[in-house]
């Protein structure tokens, strides 16, 4: 917000509790997760309040949680991606000045699904997998080819054609599987 | 009751002419409407009026000289009530400025009348200051009035951060009712500027555009509502249909 005093409450001193509206916007949570707002204030006394989501159909979703604070004082704000009690992520701290809505933005990256859950790759999907593969001392790197499920050795170790379940690998091209039995 | 004001701050693009005109339609329709007029310039006033002088306006209501039962005045010929303005109000913002709670003083003023009235048009100022301001603290909603011209959306994108910084630093929310067409010609300019607001503001836009006709102007020379001056003109089935239009929302 502009410092406009047209825009600051006349009737409130700096210092005074106003409820404020924490509203949150670029976080889409994954099944099973809850968005809390933890807020530390300049007194030391901290709150964390979950977030409700008050999305509208064709905009982002936005979310929003009230806590009490001092008007037109700092604040910290951060914000806690839980599944159950495990933390999954948190944002940054924002520093903000008390009023009555603070809007902020956390462009948390999309992630992938934290399950076990994979989608099965189709035979025509072309999606580029690489694999490092380990035989004895020597490493190799394979790449898929068309077909999303036949990996071929192209360097270093002797050739050699592997087929790999492609949905063990979805979304990742880090995969170091164990190919031992292949020495 | 709904209060509602007419708000852009670029001058001429039909705020008076749509308050005074939607106020007319409503009181047509059996409404109990109460017009106020925050434009110092009193546009509404003269239209309303003409030439005539109020010694109680708005402006003695805003500094705590009238209750603003004792400033309104019926207008036989609009059939809705009228707290009218006068030039004193554009000085108004420097004598409120230091005053406790300036920015809820219309809000106040308006809780003391509003069981009177179905409705409350306020005919806002071309200007952001702390009369606009009192203005849309004392509203639920607005409406848009806009010529569909090059740089409309630019204003409408002035109206919605003012909105929000309202919002974020007085704590109320004023909603968007939604956008009036006025002055429309069938033009392809305005058409684009049309579609153009259609995509990048999420905001209704209402089905009837006023359109460019001189009943609306000589209506005002005659000091009646286009309504009843040119009852067959179009601009007057668009002002009707749009109040009913409102009214539904």
């Amino acid at each position: 917000m502009k410092s406009n005093p047209l825009f600051f409450d006349s009737t409130k001193f700096r210092g005074d509790i106003v409820i404020v509206d924490i509203e949150l916007s670029g976080v889409e949570l994954n099944e099973g997760e809850t968005l809390w707002a933890h807020v530390m204030r300049n007194d030391g006394s901290e709150a964390l309040v979950q977030m409700i989501s008050v999305g509208v159909t064709n905009q982002p979703i936005k979310w929003t949680a009230q806590s009490r604070l001092e008007y037109l004082q700092r604040a910290k704000v951060e914000f806690l991606i839980k599944s159950g009690e495990e933390l999954v992520e948190h944002s940054e701290i924002f520093v903000i000045t008390a009023s009555y809505t603070i809007p902020l933005t956390w462009d948390r990256a999309v992630l992938a699904p934290q399950d076990d859950k994979v989608e099965e790759l189709s035979p025509n999907d072309t999606e580029e997998i690489s694999v490092e593969l380990r035989v004895g001392e020597d490493v190799g790197t394979a790449i898929n080819t068309n077909t999303a499920t036949e990996f071929v050795v192209e360097e270093q170790l002797p050739t050699a054609s592997i087929e790999i379940e492609a949905t063990q690998f979805e979304n990742t091209n880090l995969v170091k599987p164990d190919f031992k039995d292949l020495e | 009751m709904a209060i509602i004001s007419v708000i852009n701050q670029k001058g001429g693009v039909a705020k008076t002419t749509t308050s005074v005109n939607v106020a007319a339609s409503w009181a047509k329709q059996g409404k109990n409407v109460l017009l106020i007029d925050l434009d110092p310039q009193a546009s509404a006033t003269k239209a309303i009026f003409g030439d005539t002088d109020f010694d109680k306006t708005i402006y003695d209501v805003i500094i705590n000289r009238l209750t603003p039962e004792e400033a309104v005045v019926r207008s036989e010929s609009f059939g809705f009530d009228v707290i009218p303005s006068e030039i004193m109000l554009s000085g108004v913002d420097i004598q409120i400025a230091a005053h406790f709670g300036r920015e809820r003083i219309l809000k106040k003023k308006l809780e003391l009348i509003k069981k009177k009235y179905d409705a409350v048009i306020i005919d806002c100022p071309p200007s952001l200051g702390l009369i606009t301001i009192n203005a849309l603290m004392a509203s639920r909603d607005i409406i848009i009035p806009i010529c569909p011209e090059y740089f409309s959306a630019k204003g409408i994108n002035l109206i919605l951060e003012t909105l929000r910084n309202i919002q974020i630093g007085l704590g109320h929310k004023v909603g968007v009712r939604g956008i009036v067409i006025t002055r429309y010609k069938d033009r392809k300019i305005a058409r684009e500027v049309i579609d153009k607001i259609k995509q990048e503001f999420g905001i209704r836009i209402f089905d009837e555009y006023i359109p460019d006709n001189i009943a609306v102007e000589e209506s005002h020379h005659h000091h009646l509502p286009v309504l009843a001056y040119a009852p067959e003109s179009k601009a007057a089935q668009a002002y009707y249909d749009l109040s009913r239009e409102l009214w539904e929302l």
